[in-house]
Order: structure tokens, then sequence, then C-alpha cells
């Protein structure tokens, strides 16, 4: 058993981790994006970590801001140089140690989605006897985190004549009559969809707020409340009404987009806990905030409706930190304060309203499209959410880690000739990178959760069915962790890839022994396309995932592919995920396979 | 053993304290040469005005902090400033603190340079259920009483949660202390009140108080700032009116709407000092204020003899001789008390 601190230092090396990946999904904490750096020819540079929801804004600002007339400190020139670079991932560099070669240039300002990362991480280097780097910053843009609600349930639910608290959504949760207790069988139970709070900020302060919610507080949270056995109950009740644990608020909104477009966003899931600019754009008909070059955002037909929790919420308050570092030069810090100065005006602080987020700068107001038209009340929250001690927090995340929801899930791994190509420095294959991420990520399931192995490659088996073996039928990891871990060490490549049967049979499996009080779900690896004539029809197989997966009485199992190197057929695979609801990654590099195997089980 | 360990450190104070007062700053004695840099520390409330003064001046270099970091340096090290720019009582605060380690005087000649009155920025709906709630009206002292209380028990809404004041952190902000010793004397009546009168209703109201004051976030952004820019941050806010009319002059309509700023009875009075840490500094900081030190101060919102009001600033309040403030050892107590009270 870790202890509180050391449970805390995995936290952060996880979210760490999994936000420098996150390579196919974007996220609250998404996609980093390149790391390819203009010129500054020989004006001074101000390096900048932005978290990536605000990385676009930033270049777009630092272009504005180079070569302007004010953008010079004693007559020099300042080049602004914003690298995207996810919260968690910047708060791990920043303690551990900034990697030049691989992470680019160390930031002189960092801005991270929250000043608690600024927290965290001073309290990570204090822990290590080094003098904190992290100052007070100066707000940049601020969102609070608001439950998004479709807009018929939460006109059902009377809101907002009728305030709707945590304790309210999570009441509902618990209730076992469903929607049926408001005049609405047709949409089935009441489903939450919540991130996982040791990677995502939404997700924690929805925990955060849960607790509140179970201990009727709204500020001083202490460790006593969280050990009550009450406590304890209210939050295993919340948890069993999830939905999956994402590991962004951006999979449930993509996956409410696609369920809009075919009507059944209404039994996808009823609320989940998100920033109030995800909304906004998801309202807009942008679900993840980046528009690509010819996308057109087309509004949603049935749009969510922001709910200002009635105890109160949490900000994100995208802070600018000059970082008090042995690598920032006097002359640097100055130039710093310039940039933060010029983002500040007035003129620049309008367009954070552009990509839905409230200006830091009160001079500025809050205007469209943080307004009712786009489902958001720029008059709320009337009050705020405390955040908690850290020790509070540490003991929060290792709580959650027992309560969660249990899961249900079937890894299936390819082993199909190709798997047996060289990966990395050439010394490994990529089955050798995919069997240690895999063991690896077998210590993230807890001892409950139900875990099954199965690999697969054409004519693997002599009888019926051939194409895939059950090395390790379904039990709960507790029981069986060292032998899936002996199992998938001993694989080896083999011959084809019959994608299209192992995930058809791999979905009816755990469809015929659902099971409600977990999360169903496969996890499949493959490094290739279908390679079976037997089974070609990527169209009958989405039909029968889709059938199975919609309307109220639905037993939901979530396929999450993992398309491994290069010549993965990430296309049919993110078609997959998204029918059964779930989410594709992208591991097309294979040295990336453990990150993503973190990402993956985060869902879980 | 340990007798010996206090002569020795009584005498390493001596010598510290002789060459504190020789040559404080490292300066060397004498008068400030006009070729000189002229070093001033800026509490952060007076960041601004300190940035017009160096803006007028190449001559003047300036560094920022909160007044109490400033303090704990200016009584265990010498002081590496020509000049510090902070609100009183700190100075006093700073004196007494040294007078107790032993070592000689710092500052002399500290007088107000600039003066606002203490104010409350405050939600009007929350304003009114506390004027109906509370049987005397509006006070600190009714403030602190239903601090922290749901205000659906004394009449607002559910949605507002709890009555939460904003106070900045009194053990380093200079104003943040000044509001501290404001609400004392409203919890008193009074502004005379000294250390035997903290009885145990007043720890009770006092420790209601503080726990009703949201945790600090880690941003530079003051209470009110909060306020403003994250609805629901705060119900009401101590301030000087020289902030909240600054702060609310330049925000958006739709941030100060619904926001009203209180003036409590007997006003209380904040004043800006430039204390002299180098005696050799002194003309300079005095030609410093002469030339544009005044101007500056009164462009950021405080009353300065001489100096047109900035907007913001009420022209028919006429401010009382006296500060109606707790002298720096009742305050320096009561910022001892707030640091004590664990939420």
């Amino acid at each position: 058993m870790m202890d509180a601190g050391h449970r805390f230092v995995v936290w952060l090396v996880m979210a760490g981790l999994l936000a420098a990946c996150l390579p196919d999904l974007g996220g609250d904490e998404g996609d980093d994006g390149d790391v390819s750096l203009e010129d500054p020819g020989d004006c001074i540079v101000v390096d900048m970590a932005v978290s990536s929801e605000k990385a676009d804004l930033m270049r777009d600002l630092a272009r504005t801001f180079n070569g302007s007339d004010g953008a010079a400190v004693d007559g020099k020139c300042i080049f602004a140089r914003p690298q995207s670079k996810a919260s968690g991932a910047a708060t791990t560099l920043l303690a551990d140690g900034w990697d030049e070669n691989a992470e680019g240039p160390r930031p002189v300002i960092w801005s991270p989605a929250s000043s608690a990362w600024g927290t965290i991480l001073n309290q990570r280097l204090g822990d290590k006897g080094q003098a904190a780097i992290a100052p007070e910053g100066t707000p940049f843009m601020v969102t609070p985190l608001v439950i998004a609600m479709p807009q018929p349930m939460a006109d059902a639910l009377g809101y907002p004549e009728e305030p709707i608290g945590f304790s309210d959504i999570l009441a509902l949760a618990r209730n076992k009559e469903g929607w049926a207790a408001f005049g609405h069988p047709e949409w089935g139970q009441f489903r939450l969809g919540k991130t996982n709070p040791n990677f995502s900020t939404s997700g924690l302060s929805a925990l955060i707020a849960q607790y509140y919610a179970a201990t009727g507080k709204v500020a001083d949270l202490t460790l006593e409340d969280l050990r009550a056995p009450d406590v304890n109950r209210f939050a295993r009740g919340v948890e069993s009404a999830v939905v999956h644990y994402g590991d962004t608020t951006l999979s449930f909104l993509n996956n409410w987009y696609r369920t809009d477009a075919r009507g059944t966003s209404l039994t996808y899931v009823s609320a989940v806990a998100v920033e109030e600019k995800s909304l906004i754009d998801y309202n807009r008909g942008d679900p993840d905030g980046v528009l690509d070059p010819g996308e057109e955002p087309l509004p949603p037909k049935i749009p969510l409706v922001a709910i200002y929790p009635e105890e109160g919420t949490l900000f994100s308050d995208n802070p600018f930190f000059t970082l008090d570092a042995e690598w920032v030069s006097d002359e640097q810090r100055q130039a710093a304060q310039v940039f933060t100065d010029f983002v500040q005006r007035p003129e620049n602080q309008e367009r954070v309203l552009e990509f839905g987020f409230r200006p830091g700068n009160t001079e500025v107001a809050i205007g469209d499209p943080v307004s009712p038209e786009n489902g958001v009340d720029p008059e709320q929250p009337q009050t705020l959410l405390e955040v908690p001690d850290p020790p509070v927090m540490v003991n929060m995340l290792d709580q959650w880690g027992e309560q969660r929801k249990s899961a249900r899930v079937l890894l299936v791994m390819d082993v199909s000739g190709s798997m047996g190509d060289p990966a990395g420095d050439g010394r490994e294959t990529k089955l050798d990178l995919a069997k240690q991420a895999a063991i690896e990520a077998l210590d993230q399931f807890k001892n409950d959760d139900e875990v099954g192995l199965r690999i697969f490659s054409t004519d693997l088996a002599p009888e019926e069915p051939t194409d895939y073996i059950d090395l390790v039928p379904i039990a709960p990891i507790g029981e069986q962790r060292e032998r899936i871990a002996s199992a998938i060490r001993g694989l080896i490549p083999t011959a084809g890839t019959p994608l299209y049967t192992v995930a058809e049979d791999s979905y009816t499996l755990l469809q015929e022994d659902f099971d409600a009080e977990r999360i169903n779900a496969v996890v499949l690896l493959t490094d290739g396309r279908n390679e079976d004539p037997r089974n070609s029809d990527i169209d009958r197989l989405l039909e029968i995932l889709r059938s199975s997966n919609e309307g109220q009485a639905t037993r939901p199992v979530r396929i999450f592919p993992i398309a491994y190197g290069g010549d993965a057929d990430l296309d049919v695979l993110r078609r997959i995920a998204e029918t059964t609801n779930a989410s594709a990654y992208d591991a097309s590099d294979p040295t990336t396979i453990s990150k993503v195997f973190t990402a993956v089980i985060s869902n879980f | 053993m340990k007798r010996l360990l206090a002569l020795v450190a009584a005498a390493a104070m001596i010598v510290g304290a002789l060459y504190v007062r020789d040559g404080v700053g490292g300066r060397g004695g004498g008068v400030l040469a006009e070729s000189e840099a002229l070093r001033l520390i800026c509490v952060t409330e007076l960041q601004a005005v300190c940035e017009a003064l160096r803006a007028d001046d190449d001559d003047v270099e300036i560094s920022v902090q909160e007044a109490g970091l400033t303090a704990a340096e200016l009584v265990q090290e010498q002081p590496s400033a020509d000049g510090w720019l902070t609100l009183q009582p700190w100075p006093e605060i700073v004196e007494e603190a040294r007078r107790r380690e032993g070592l000689p005087p710092l500052m002399s000649d500290v007088s107000a340079i600039g003066r606002s009155p203490l104010v409350l920025v405050v939600q009007e709906d929350r304003y009114a259920v506390l004027e109906a709630t509370c049987s005397g009206g509006f006070s600190w002292r009714c403030v602190g009483g239903q601090a922290g209380r749901p205000w659906s028990e004394i009449g607002g809404e559910a949605t507002w949660g709890p009555v939460r004041p904003g106070v900045a952190d009194p053990e380093r902000n200079a104003t943040g202390l000044l509001v501290l010793g404001h609400a004392a004397s409203g919890f008193f009546g009074r502004a005379d009140f000294s250390t035997r009168d903290f009885d145990s209703p007043f720890a009770t109201w006092l420790g209601d108080l503080k726990r009703a004051v949201p945790s600090a976030v880690s941003s530079t952004a003051t209470p009110l700032k909060q306020m403003l820019q994250r609805r629901g941050a705060y119900d009401l806010v101590g301030t000087t009116e020289a902030e909240a009319g600054h702060e609310l002059a330049r925000a958006a309509p739709d941030r100060r709407e619904g926001l009203t700023v209180v003036y409590l009875e007997p006003v209380a009075v904040a004043e800006v000092v430039l204390a002299p840490l180098a005696p050799e500094a002194h003309d300079r900081l005095a030609e410093l204020m002469e030339e544009g030190g005044g101007e500056a101060l009164a462009q950021n919102g405080w009353r300065v003899e001489g100096q047109p009001t900035a907007s913001g600033v009420d022209p028919d309040l006429q401010l009382p001789a006296n500060t109606n403030i707790p002298n720096g050892g009742v305050l320096e107590a009561l910022r001892r008390r707030w640091g004590e009270i664990t939420r």
C-alpha cells in the first residue's frame, strides 16, 4: 500500500505522463501540438509553456506582439515564443528536470490551466528541499466548472428556477428509478460522466465538489470528513452511476455530439462536470474547441445547459507565472512582464472571449459568447467552493481509487506478424514494447476490477474460433494479476490481423456477460488493418456495435482501440470507438505505448 | 553555556546595530549623490505609484513586495533600500520589533503623505440582507457575527452560499492589517481598545470572521480584483477607497453592476508614508515626493493635500484628523491572533 505522499507523487507523475501524450484526443488538457519554434533573431526570448486550450490564442497574441513597438526592453526587442504544454506535464517537468532536447526550451513564463498547479509544483520542489519557482501569478482568463446537462433534462429538473446542486445531481445518480422519477422513463437511468481526477483538472474539481456535497460543507474539508462512513457510502453510490471515466472532458463532449447527430444523446450520459468554456464550444458546434481547416461549426440539435451548482463551484484561472528559476535572467524577467502586460490589454483580452473564456482583465466586459444564447449565464456563479488543503486532496484521490466504479475489461492484443517489426531504437520489437506497457498498466487496475486477456491473429487456434485465444478468462485481477502478466510476457508474433472478427466477438463476449454494476469495456491493441477476407465488412461490424449501444435499455460495452505503430488503421479504429461511445488512442509512435496505455486505463 | 551564548548574541546584535546605524543599505553615510540610484521598496498596494515614480525618474529603482515580508526583513537583515513606501503603522511595527531585538531605530521622520478612507465593497442584495438582519445595521461587527452562516438562514438566497467576507491576508498585506483593525474597532465600537479587551466573545467573533474568509489562492489579485474577476468569490470586501474607487472606475459596467461602496462611521483612514531607511537618502526622498510623488498618489486614488482627487474618491467626504485605527502595537497583536486561528 502506498502512503499518501507517495500516492500524490505517483498521481503527479501519471498526470504529467498522460498530459504529455494524449495523442488523438485533445482534451481539457489535450494535445501538446508541435514544438516547432520560430527564430527569435537577436531579441530577448520569452519562452512560454502554456496549457493546450489556450495555445492557439497565445500564439496569435505572440505574433501580434513580436515586432510591435512595445515589444522591447531598454531598446532591445522581445520575442515571445509559446509552446503548448499540458499543465500536469509541465508541472512534472519543472519539478523533475526539463529536458530541452525532448521538451523544447525551458519556460520563462508558465501558464497552466489553474493556479493549483503552481502550488503543487512549489510543494514538490519544497519536498525535495528546493526553492519554490512559481510565484503568485496574474490570472490571464478564467472559467468556472459547471454541470453540463442536455436542455430537456435540465428543463425536467426545473432549472434554473429550481436551483440544482452537486448534491441533487449525485442524489439523482443514486436513484434507481432514474429519469422515470421525472416523467421520462425513455431516458433510462441517470448516467453520470466523470473524468479521472488523477489526470483531469475538471475531474479533480468535480471530485472536490462531490466531497463537499457528501459532507454538506462548502469549505474546510478535513481528513476526518473523508473518513466518515456516510461520506464513503455517498461516494460509492455516486461512482456506481458513472458511465465510464474519461481522461478528458472532451471525450464526453465528442461522444455527446456524435450521439446528438444520431438522436441518442439523451441516453448516452445525463450530466458531466466540465469547464464553462467547453460547454460554450459544444453549443457553438465545436465540441473539441478546435476547428480544423474546412470544418464548419454545426450547433447540436439538443444544446447543453450550464448548471451552476447551488453549493458553489471552482474556477480555472490560467495564471501567468514568471518563474523564479535560475535559467530566467533579469532581462527575460523584464521582458516577460512586458508580455504579461500586453496580454492584459483590453484589446487582447477581448480575444479571450472568442475562445469562450472570461477575461482576466476586469476592464473587459464578460460578453458574447459567455451568454444565455450559448447555454451559460455570465451572472453566475453566486458562490465558490474552496480548494481543500493538499493533504486532504491527496487522501481524496487515494479514496477515489478504491471507491470508483469497478471495471470489467477484456484486454485484446494483436500478435500478428507485423508486431515483430523493430520499434524504437530497433533493439526491441513492437510486441516487446506493447508487452512491457500492458504489464505496467495492470497495476492501475484495482483488485476488484475484472480483467481478462485475449490475443488475436489469423489462424491462431486449431479449431473455432481460430482467430483468437483467451489466454486468461475475465476474473478479478486481484487473483490473477501475475497470471495475466506472465501470459503477456510469453506472447510471440504470428500471422495476419483479423481485426473485425476479434472486435465483434470480444464485444459480444462482454455483452453476453454484461455487468451493470461495472464499466464494461474492451481494450483493443492492434498495429495493422483488417487482413481477414472472411470478415471484411466494416459497415456490418459498426451496425452490430451501434444496434446494441443505443436506446435507454442499452448494455453499453465500450471499445477503446489503441492504434499501435504507423500501419494501424486509425480511421477504422476511431469509427469503432465512436460507435461504442468510447475513444481511440493513437500510439503511432511505438515508444509512446506505455503512456498511451496509462491514458486508456484511466477510463476505468 | 546558555548565558555565554546569550552574551555572544547580544554582542553581535550591538555590533550589527552599529553597522546598520553607520551604514544603512551599505551607502556609507553622508548624503546620497544625485548620480546614485534611489532604491525604493513599495508595498504591493502602491506598486502603480512606484512605477509612476520610476517612469518619471530614471534614477529610481523599485522593488515591490508585501509589507509583512519587508517588515520581517527590516527586523532581521540590513536594509537594501533607501526608502519604504508603505502604509501606517508598518514602520511602527518594525521599530517595535527592532526595539525588542535590541536594535536601534531605523526610520525617522515618518509622516503621512496620502490618505484614504477604509471602505467595504458589498454586493447590494447581500448588503440589504445584512442591514435587515443586524440590529445595529450594517457594520463590521454585523459582518463578523454572520460570517460563515448560510445566507439562507438570514434571509438571503440559498445559492449565495455562506456569508464570505474578503480581507487580504493581514499577516503580510498592509491593507489587510488595516481592514482587520477596522473590523475589530467595529466589534468594540471604538478604536482605542487594547489587548486587554480581547475577551472570549471577541475571540469567537474573530475566529468566525477568519474562518469565513476564503483561503487565499496563488494569485497577485487582491480580494476586490478577485471579486470583480470571478463572480461568487466574495460577498463583500474590505479595502481602501483608493483601491475601490480605482478598480470600480476602470471595471467594465457589467463587472461592477450590483456592487456598492460603503463608508462606515466613524470613518477609518489608511495613511501612506515614505519611510527613509538610509539617512543619507532623506533629502532625495523628500524631493521625490515633492516632484511627482503626491501627484502619483492622487492619480491612484489617494487623497493628497493640494492635489486633485481621482475618480472614485468621494468629494463630499471629509476625512477625520485621526485615523480611527488601533495603534501599531494593538494591530500587531491582532495580526498574531489572526495567525493563531486555525481554520
